[in-house]
């Protein structure tokens, strides 16, 4: 697979990225109105929202990676995949420290086992994990089948993460989902956030998810090159070690 | 009787310290990754013109 679009316009992704998260933080500060309850901080949502849905499609593209590998074989494949995890680990990191902060004012607290926050800081964890097992594999075709097939299992913990609120009972409120799911969480007594159905909340949002995912083929572009890199300098090291010999 | 967690309405001022407190937090994990990147490749640019060197010294 050709991945070349994305390697040799590195520059032009880059910029792409900087344009598109300076739009959103100027719509997150002068287009989006202030929440009623929570006030400003609540201006904290954009990111944290775009962070967790692009971190959600990193993993599914490294899931997606993971399968397309066993199928056929093919080291591309490998280095999406680990260009998508690494990315998605970082994009889930925002998540979870900006919802910590927000968690301060609006529910008197950092942190709070939920389910929700519980099964996210799994599936960090399950990721970070998948980075730290592939330095313990040497042979770089076990190493890729492995990694393969550890990143299509490891995706189970983002629907678990992605259902938890759904399916449990937690404080968090539920941000994409039915009519239903809603209704049955006010029910509950549970928090809901009403202000997404403002248009403006809305247009900023769904602005942020676009820049989030810029950024996102940014980042795979650079990381992708730093792999190409690292694969001459592999090769460069075999022609030392053939002439030393 | 229903739970509301923002029963009662707040000055939005006053949550301004966290907005600023999440926005750093979020710029700073970035900058972290990014430098990471660029730190990886400067290092690996290095080694390379290093084994470029040894390859044509060799020669």
């Amino acid at each position: 697979m050709n991945l070349s679009f994305l390697t040799k316009h590195t520059r032009v992704w880059n910029w792409l990225a900087v344009v598109g998260i300076a739009i959103t933080l100027g719509m997150v500060f002068f287009y989006a109105p202030t929440e009623r309850t929570m006030g400003q901080v609540q201006r904290i949502f954009y990111f944290h929202v775009g962070s967790a849905w692009v971190a959600s499609i990193t993993l599914f593209v490294a899931l997606v990676c993971g399968a397309l590998y066993l199928r056929r074989p093919h080291p591309t494949w490998d280095a999406l995949s680990l260009a998508s995890v690494e990315i998605g680990i970082m994009l889930f990191t925002i998540t979870i420290a900006s919802g910590s902060i927000w968690g301060r004012p609006a529910w008197n607290t950092w942190w709070i086992w939920s389910p929700r926050l519980t099964s996210a800081t799994i599936m960090w964890l399950v990721y970070v994990a998948y980075l730290m097992l592939r330095t313990a594999v040497e042979d770089e075709e076990k190493k890729r089948r492995f990694a393969a097939v550890y990143v299509i299992a490891a995706f189970v913990t983002t629907l678990i993460t992605y259902g938890s609120i759904r399916i449990l009972r937690d404080v968090h409120p539920v941000m994409f989902g039915s009519a239903l799911e809603t209704a049955q969480g006010q029910e509950q007594g549970l928090q809901e956030f009403q202000g997404l159905a403002a248009a403006q909340m809305g247009i900023t949002l769904t602005v942020a998810c676009i820049a989030f995912t810029i950024l996102y083929i940014a980042w795979v572009a650079n990381r992708l090159r730093l792999q190409q890199m690292e694969n001459k300098m592999a090769t460069l090291k075999m022609r030392v070690l053939t002439q030393l010999r | 009787m229903q739970l509301s967690i923002f029963a009662q309405q707040i000055d939005p001022n006053v949550t301004m310290n966290y907005l600023i407190l999440g926005y750093a937090m979020m710029w700073l994990i970035c900058a972290v990754y990014v430098f990471s990147l660029a730190n990886r490749q400067r290092n690996l640019r290095r080694d390379m013109a290093l084994l470029r060197r040894l390859l044509e010294e060799d020669e």
